[in-house]
């Protein structure tokens, strides 16, 4: 089942909500699609704000909608960027209580590693905090298709976490 | 390193995002409000400065000559005399063809004698 979601129904309160909810994890998913933090955060906003003033139409699955706007804005960004200095190595974009930064880096690598769709699918479902079932109605996939990307990019990031500390050790 | 699936999308749970700064929902309003008042203040502006411009502009002494001989010619053109009628004037009664010669002259040729007449202005440059 698909929800059709007129955006020009959206409150300014329900907008903010959303924010609070996923904009931390947009941002990342845009430092994972090669933007440095700040400029990241810009797309958020950017996004958002096009979602507040209603200039996005009727969307399908609002989440779904955000992640690839922010995609897209991303890549558009980078682009327009490319001649520019490249993005620190270091910059952290994911905090753990207890893992150390190294920990933290060799996460965000093996996330950029991914293929495109496969990272899509991790964010919603581990950040976004969507089921598989939710990731096929907003991304319109079918279920087996999302439960395989979903597996592969388990699979591709056990192996660089494990390759990673490996190293380490 | 966690090696089943749930272990592992757990381990990946305790990663956080960053904290972002709030949504700035205010700033696109106020900066169309900001760029809506520049537009309107550029327009005063510029329609201001023309209407000031027509108002105070002042002619050249080239154009001011230019403009007298141009008036000079409309005049004449408005008082074209039939050339018939002068012919006719003339041999009937030359005194009053002098006369109507000496007024006709002083509409067509350019004012020699004021401060800003034609011959000044010329002699000036």
């Amino acid at each position: 089942m698909r929800v059709l979601v007129d955006v020009n129904k959206f409150t300014t309160d329900s907008v903010k909500a959303l924010y609070e909810k996923h904009g931390a994890a947009l941002a990342a998913y845009g430092c994972c699609c090669g933007l440095d933090s700040g400029s990241a955060e810009d797309v958020v906003q950017q996004v958002f704000l096009k979602l507040l003033q209603g200039n996005v139409g009727v969307v399908q699955a609002p989440l779904a909608y955000l992640y690839r706007a922010v995609r897209n804005a991303s890549i558009n960004q980078r682009r327009d960027r490319r001649r520019e200095a490249e993005i620190p190595e270091g910059e952290q974009w994911f905090t753990h209580a207890t893992a150390d930064r190294a920990e933290v880096l060799s996460l965000q690598n093996a996330l950029r590693e991914l293929p495109e769709e496969q990272r899509e699918t991790v964010f919603l479902r581990v950040w976004s905090g969507m089921t598989l079932q939710e990731i096929a109605e907003a991304t319109e996939t079918p279920l087996n298709t999302v439960a395989s990307r979903y597996r592969y990019a388990l699979e591709k990031l056990r192996e660089r976490l494990r390759e990673r500390s490996g190293r380490q050790g | 390193m966690p090696i089943d699936d749930n272990d592992l999308e757990k381990y990946l749970g305790e990663f956080q995002p960053r904290a972002v700064r709030p949504l700035e929902t205010s700033r696109p309003a106020a900066m169309a409000w900001m760029g809506r008042l520049a537009a309107a203040a550029l327009l005063l502006l510029s329609v201001g400065g023309g209407l000031w411009y027509a108002r105070h502009k002042r002619n050249t002494p080239r154009e001011e000559a230019k403009l007298a001989t141009v008036r000079v010619e409309a005049r004449v053109e408005e008082r074209r005399i039939n050339p018939i009628l002068l012919t006719k004037l003339a041999l009937e009664d030359p005194k009053r063809f002098e006369e109507q010669l000496e007024a006709e002259s002083r509409l067509v040729l350019p004012n020699l004698q004021g401060q800003q007449s034609t011959l000044r202005v010329l002699a000036k440059e």
